[in-house]
């Protein structure tokens, strides 16, 4: 995505992209920040921590502690049942969502 | 390297000093959990790839200061309504029937109090199994001291109402040690102010902000041996206090002691194995 596209874009996808990540594993701070500004979707990690605890807020995402392969303690995030939920509510509606959207944008 | 990066952290600190503490405390751990786990060079570039921490601070000033796009009231996504058996009032009904529902609908109360525990998602496993079983625990440990404790003496008069000097038995019996009879009603009592004890830790447990349901609540290895090995080390050491301080049983409060020890060689052997997925 283009800085042009604009921030409300953004903004309503970055929570279903985290969602969808760490449906697929769960992650540390470092890494989800890495894999989302590698897309452009947030600008920094700075940028990431608030929308965790919204998510965590809301149930949709739980932390724990573990060990990694190197050694250190880290805060992992994980995907809960709520979570799935939403996620796979999300996941219904996008694809209609984006094709309308498409059709209407297409150019001659 | 260990001082650029506490460098680095300190002009965090600074940047971070405005936000809301719990905010800025995640944005703090999670930064510095990266860096402290890699060497010199490595945290170099990464501290270049995280940027100036005056722009994190900016960054994450903004989004704190968005409106959510999901959540209650978004017609975007569903709402994930809070499940009834987690709501405050659920919580409370749960909390105060553990504490005095013994009392109040005698044994009842209590029972009713316990399966909405087990039925709810608002405490953790291990904080379940706590409640329920410490009362029972600490109320066993008082009962089981019951049986050193000495038969109730029954001082019979003699003769026919001659005076005599007390003899030497009717004068061994000690009044300041607490007979059998005494212990079994002290223990009643301990119970209930146990789960008193047990019902507000719950309230306290179970109304904390902020606490993450996993999808999957695993016990594991390290939880049951923490839950064994804090439990025998406590045990160990009250009833071993008991039988010293109150029956003057060296012999047992011994036994109490190697049941302790045993207990902390448990928690040891707990904490060389790898903490695995611990809630927080």
């Amino acid at each position: 995505m283009t800085a042009d596209v604009g921030a409300q874009l953004r903004k309503g996808v970055v929570e279903p992209c985290i969602l969808g990540l760490l449906a697929r594993e769960p992650m540390y701070g470092w890494q989800l920040s890495e894999a989302l500004t590698a897309e452009g979707l947030i600008a920094s990690i700075g940028t990431l921590y608030p929308i965790l605890g919204r998510l965590r807020e809301r149930g949709v995402i739980a932390a724990f502690e573990q060990s990694s392969q190197a050694g250190p303690v880290r805060k992992y995030y994980e995907v809960t049942e709520a979570g799935e939920r939403e996620l796979a509510a999300f996941r219904e509606q996008w694809q209609p969502f984006t094709r309308a959207v498409e059709r209407m944008v297409e150019g001659p | 390297m260990t001082k650029t990066v506490d460098e680095y952290l300190e002009r965090l600190d600074a940047a971070l000093g405005a936000m809301p503490y719990a905010t800025a405390r995640e944005i703090r751990a999670g930064v510095e959990e990266e860096l402290r786990s890699l060497d010199a060079a490595d945290a170099d570039e990464r501290m270049r790839a995280l940027g100036d921490p005056a722009d994190i601070a900016s960054a994450a000033a903004g989004t704190l200061g968005e409106a959510p796009a999901y959540g209650p009231g978004s017609p975007y996504a569903p709402t994930s309504p809070v499940p009834a058996t987690r709501s405050t009032g659920y919580v409370v009904a749960t909390g105060t029937l553990i504490a005095v529902g013994a009392i109040v609908v005698p044994v009842v109360g209590w029972i009713a109090g316990v399966i909405m525990l087990w039925c709810s998602s608002a405490w953790h496993r291990w904080e379940k199994i706590v409640a329920t079983v410490a009362p029972f625990a600490v109320a066993g440990l008082i009962r089981l001291a019951s049986l050193l404790a000495p038969e109730p003496v029954v001082v019979e008069p003699r003769g026919s109402g001659e005076f005599h000097a007390p003899g030497l038995e009717e004068y061994s019996a000690n009044p300041f040690i607490p007979s059998d009879y005494d212990v079994f009603w002290t223990s009643l009592l301990v119970l209930v102010a146990a789960n008193l004890g047990a019902g507000a830790w719950l309230l306290l447990r179970g109304l904390a902000p902020q606490r993450d349901r996993r999808l999957r609540e695993p016990l594991g290895a390290r939880g049951a041996l923490g839950l064994i090995g804090g439990l025998l080390v406590l045990a160990g050491l009250l009833f071993s206090g008991i039988c010293v301080a109150l029956f003057a049983q060296p012999l047992v409060a011994l036994l109490s002691l190697v049941v302790a020890a045993v207990g902390a060689g448990v928690l040891i052997v707990r904490a060389s194995l790898t903490p695995a997925g611990r809630s927080i």
